[in-house]
């Protein structure tokens, strides 16, 4: 096996990991990106690491620091998930990325804040402590993933794991200036990912390398048993894809900011250069906010159904009757978001009410697919803005609903399960990023844009 | 005469290595609490299930079939959701039906599903142990077709015999069980829930029964709802107080991909299946002329079935079918023990059945050997040689000792002239004391009688 | 979106809303539903998988199949030891629960 050597070859995997140390000395008293620094293991494991590389034995991910969202399990480490509810619930085993992390020689530096259960789009969600966006800290860093965002933007690491639902890497990644990555469903195994939305959600990368963005997908991409959903995924796509046909979806130009869009615009008449561009437009981008607020709803009443405080977290009352003991310790830790859309889900799945909603929104969803399906059989990517807006400021008030309508560029992505990725415009987040849309595992080919 | 409509649902567990979405051991008996776990079993955050036990999904197709159910191309996992302390996930992965319409006798089977077992709460105690949790179980649902607890202990009979000679469920105690649903002329259904033996569907199913009666015979209603039996007393409590039925929000697992079941799988399985009782009880009334009550009787158990039709072979069908089912099956029972797990071999029983039909051995001789054969396993010969227990053909020594006992006893001979039968089995049991129990009680019995009479 | 209907809701998904809490979740569902409810207006072409009462799919693949071959693993004590120190309370090695229904 080829030795790969990390990107930043001058210097060792302990000097490296001491810039990223020093990094977060330095500004995360304010930026509040993680929630655990695992300094000493990190350091322990660049040694061990800088050794392997002078050995030759080196892994592909050498030397490279990496953050982990704390929805994602790592051994003997707390996954909160930004919740009350878990708070003080230590891993008993690593996420599959992880392990595969570990294996290819990556130092995993710590763990990075979120919206509670991933469950936001801005960070201000997270029970535990808000997280500042480092490139303007009265600024919000995007969400759900907000301190994976935040700690590549700082500096802290060279590229983060964040789980994208409706948006999550993307948005975060665009908020704070970076490269970010959400594979196609099924390239990345979810095992060791707490559950938001089984079908929508997928592990994905941050980075504001994209070189090294590709190299972290490649070493966690690949199936695993132990994620049934994976079976197609493969460690390196076998696709010769090309890009000729970028297609651009008039829908994902409504509602955006006028300054967003005419950057966005600007990139894609530069693309025009190597590429055929055209207009196509895909009906259902209307409705995605709804379809994705049920679907995803649905799934996450039934994901949460497991915390009734008995084998992990917040502790149910043992001296209570079984029905009390369990309403009682859910809601005393979880949040209102959490309440919320565990309400809804319940609501939109019982018997009596599930025609007039759930089913609505499977049909619907059905409906995106194939009109995407039907349109990419003329276009090898979509493209257009990543997010409607710039960042906006700490309490700036938003209600739920102007909350979810930010996703909206965002989400058709996981309701059809395909890959896309965000790049940032220019060095200023005010400007924004464009998103590529791509087909079912031509990841790869998002990169070569 | 009260009209009784009974359905069952029976759960059984299904013979596996590891655990039906993980490969965790399903040995959950034989290590302490919480020992068989993994992330997935115990629902840890973030776990997932693994693919699902291709074992545990034929054994269930041969259960299908061996119950003449039509087997669907197709089937989904759902989460079937409610909040349990044994329940992991707060929801149980159970599938859509895989095998229906089919029937076991007159009843008839709706349809056959798998699901996992959740782990074990003991509520009285309040303790929790999710070894179990995981293990595959397939549930059959019957039709409301059986009319009786009998009905009921038949049906199970026959289940708990075609199990056994498919070798596809665990068999341990508490490895199958039942929920019942049961109503009375024609009023509100009750289910019964908890249990945990095909004995106990009987014992809830006529507690249940008798106090629906009563609550009619005292003007009441029988409330719609779900009870709990309990073992100790064989009775019936009120488990859930609303009537309101749970709404399970059934939803296909998104992480489990739908199970496509290729009907030439289905059919090479049918190629493996062995005969099954109700054939072989057939059979083996017609090709040995023996009654259909006894038949029945053997085909329970496919190993006992075996050794009749090789032990009638060679002796009197019908005096091998009475043996087995009498002083065998009374051993095995005593001791709790299926035939296979005897240990004991159709060479051995032939020789000791031949050796009492020869009148080498007496009744009683011939049950002490058998009761040593379970221990020592050696030829009944020998045992009964070691044991001494091989009848006296010392004639001398026989009438020796009839005589003294006719002489020593004269008041029960007393009484048994003046029509007292348990004054002369009396004497015959002293007698055969005296021979060390190595004499036939009838040719004993006979004796007595002769010595009586000429003593006249 | 009456209170009661909010209260039911709220028993099935096992949370313990104060009465002023439920009334704030009926209003708020409310607002969200009537937003959610275009859904009901889309209506799948004749053509469409989604036309038909299966065709709505909650899977994100066409996958078919996910069978395991029967292997065992025995399970790692120092695993099994981390799960029930996750316990919230247990007794031994047994997890300890609530000793009544309602």
């Amino acid at each position: 096996m080829a030795i790969k050597k990390p990107h930043a070859a001058s210097v060792s995997a302990e000097e490296n990991l001491h810039r990223k140390l020093d990094m977060i000395d330095k500004r995360d008293a304010e930026v509040k990106a993680f929630i655990e620094v695992y300094r000493e293991e990190a350091l322990k494991s660049a040694k061990e690491v800088d050794k392997r590389i002078k050995d030759g034995k080196a892994g592909p991910l050498a030397g490279l620091v990496v953050a982990v969202k704390n929805n994602i399990a790592v051994k003997g480490k707390r996954l909160t998930c930004a919740s009350k509810m878990l708070e003080n619930h230590h891993a008993v085993y690593n996420a599959t990325v992880v392990e595969k992390l570990i294996a290819a020689d990556a130092i995993i530096i710590g763990s990075v804040n979120l919206d509670e259960y991933a469950c936001g789009v801005d960070g201000t969600y997270s029970a535990l402590q808000r997280t500042r966006n480092p490139l303007d800290l009265e600024r919000v860093p995007g969400g759900s993933s907000a301190g994976s965002g935040a700690s590549v933007a700082a500096g802290m690491c060279d590229a983060a794991l964040g789980s994208d639902t409706g948006g999550s890497v993307r948005c975060p990644a665009a908020f704070c200036n970076a490269y970010g990555l959400k594979p196609t469903y099924g390239a990345v195994s979810r095992y060791g990912l707490a559950d938001l939305a089984m079908s929508l959600d997928q592990i994905g990368v941050i980075s504001k390398d994209k070189t090294i963005m590709k190299r972290v997908f490649d070493a966690i991409r690949g199936p695993d048993p132990r994620d049934q959903t994976t079976q197609l995924a493969e460690n390196v796509s076998k696709k010769a894809a090309e890009v000729k046909v970028i297609g651009v979806p008039k829908e994902f130009f409504e509602g955006v900011d006028k300054h967003i869009a005419a950057g966005v615009r600007k990139r894609i008449k530069e693309l025009e250069k190597n590429y055929e561009v055209r207009e196509v437009s895909i009906p259902t981008l209307r409705y995605t906010v709804p379809i994705y607020q049920l679907t995803m709803a649905a799934e996450f009443s039934s994901a949460m159904q497991k915390y009734d405080g008995l084998r992990y977290g917040f502790p149910a009352d043992r001296n209570e009757d079984l029905y009390t003991s369990f309403a009682k310790a859910r809601d005393a830790s979880l949040g209102k978001e959490i309440k919320r859309r565990i309400m809804v889900g319940t609501y939109i799945t019982m018997k009596e009410f599930k025609d007039a909603w759930y089913s609505h929104a499977l049909k619907a969803r059905e409906v995106m697919k194939e009109e995407f399906a039907s349109v990419m059989k003329d276009v090898d990517v979509l493209a257009g803005p990543a997010m409607p807006t710039p960042p906006w400021k700490f309490g700036e008030e938003m209600t739920p609903l102007e909350m979810y309508a930010a996703d909206m560029l965002t989400i058709a992505a996981n309701l059809t399960g395909t890959p896309a990725i965000v790049e940032p415009l220019s060095s200023d987040f005010k400007d924004g990023a464009i998103q590529f849309y791509g087909r079912h595992f031509e990841d790869d080919v998002l990169f070569r844009i | 005469m009260v009209n009784v409509v009974i359905g069952l649902e029976v759960h059984v567990q299904l013979k596996t290595k590891s655990k039906i979405f993980c490969s965790c051991p399903t040995n959950y008996r034989d290590v302490e609490p919480n020992e068989n776990l993994c992330p997935t079993c115990t629902a840890q955050p973030g776990s997932k299930p693994f693919g699902l036990n291709k074992t545990a999904l034929d054994n269930l197709l041969k259960i299908a079939l061996a119950l003449n159910c039509k087997v669907k191309d197709s089937s989904v996992i759902q989460r079937k959701h409610y909040l349990y302390p044994d329940l992991p996930s707060g929801y149980q992965r159970t599938s859509k039906p895989i095998g229906i319409e089919g029937n076991l006798g007159k009843i008839r089977i709706r349809e056959v599903h798998i699901e996992e077992d959740p782990g074990r709460y003991e509520l009285r105690e309040g303790t929790v142990d999710y070894n179990r949790a995981g293990i595959p179980l397939i549930e059959i649902v019957t039709e409301p077709d059986m009319r009786s607890p009998d009905d009921a202990r038949e049906f199970l009979d026959e289940l708990a015999a075609i199990l056994g000679y498919l070798d596809v469920a665990r068999g341990e105690p508490g490895s199958m069980r039942a929920d019942a649903n049961v109503s009375i002329d024609g009023g509100t259904r009750v289910e019964v829930k908890n249990i945990n033996s095909f004995s106990g569907v009987v014992a809830a199913l006529a507690y249940e029964i008798v106090r629906q009666q009563n609550v009619l015979r005292r003007g009441g209603k029988v409330i719609m709802e779900t009870r709990h039996f309990e073992e100790a007393t064989g009775s019936t409590t009120t488990l859930r107080k609303k009537e309101t039925e749970e709404d399970y929000r059934y939803m296909p697992d998104p992480d489990v991909p739908p199970i496509t079941i290729k009907q030439s799988h289905v059919t090479e399985l049918g190629k493996t299946m062995p005969e099954l009782p109700r054939a072989k009880s057939a059979r083996l009334s017609k090709d040995f002329g023996i009654r259909s009550e006894d038949a029945w009787i053997l085909v329970a158990e496919v190993e006992i079935a075996d050794l009749f039709e090789k032990m009638a072979k060679k002796a009197a069908p019908q005096k091998v079918a009475l043996w087995i089912r009498g002083p065998l099956k009374k051993q095995l029972n005593y001791r709790e023990l299926t035939m296979r797990q005897s240990g004991l071999n159709e060479e051995w029983l032939s020789e000791l059945f031949d050796m009492f039909e020869t009148a080498e051995l007496s009744d009683k001789a011939m049950e002490q050997t058998l009761i040593a054969l379970f221990d020592m396993k050696r030829s009944p010969r020998k045992i009964a040689t070691e044991l001494d227990l091989l009848m006296t053909k010392d004639t001398k020594e026989i009438d020796r000792v009839i005589e003294a006992v006719v002489n020593e006893n004269p008041k029960s001979i007393e009484d048994y002239k003046a029509g007292n039968e348990k004054a002369l089995n009396f004497v015959i049991g002293n007698a055969i004391k005296l021979l060390k129990g190595k004499a036939d009680s009838k040719l004993v019995r006979e004796l007595i009688l002769k010595r009586i009479k000429e003593k006249k | 979106m009456d209170i009661e209907t909010v209260r039911r809701i709220s028993e099935v998904a096992r949370l313990h809303l104060t009465e002023d809490e439920l009334k704030q979740l009926a209003s708020e569902m409310d607002e969200l539903l009537g937003h959610f409810k275009s859904v009901q207006d889309i209506k799948p072409p004749k053509s469409s998988h989604a036309a038909g009462t299966a065709g709505s799919s909650h899977y994100m693949h066409d996958l078919k199949n996910s069978m395991r071959d029967d292997t065992m693993v025995a399970c790692d004590p120092k695993v099994t030891e981390a799960i029930r120190k996750e316990f919230t309370k247990s007794e031994g090695k047994h997890l300890t629960a609530p000793k009544s229904i309602k």
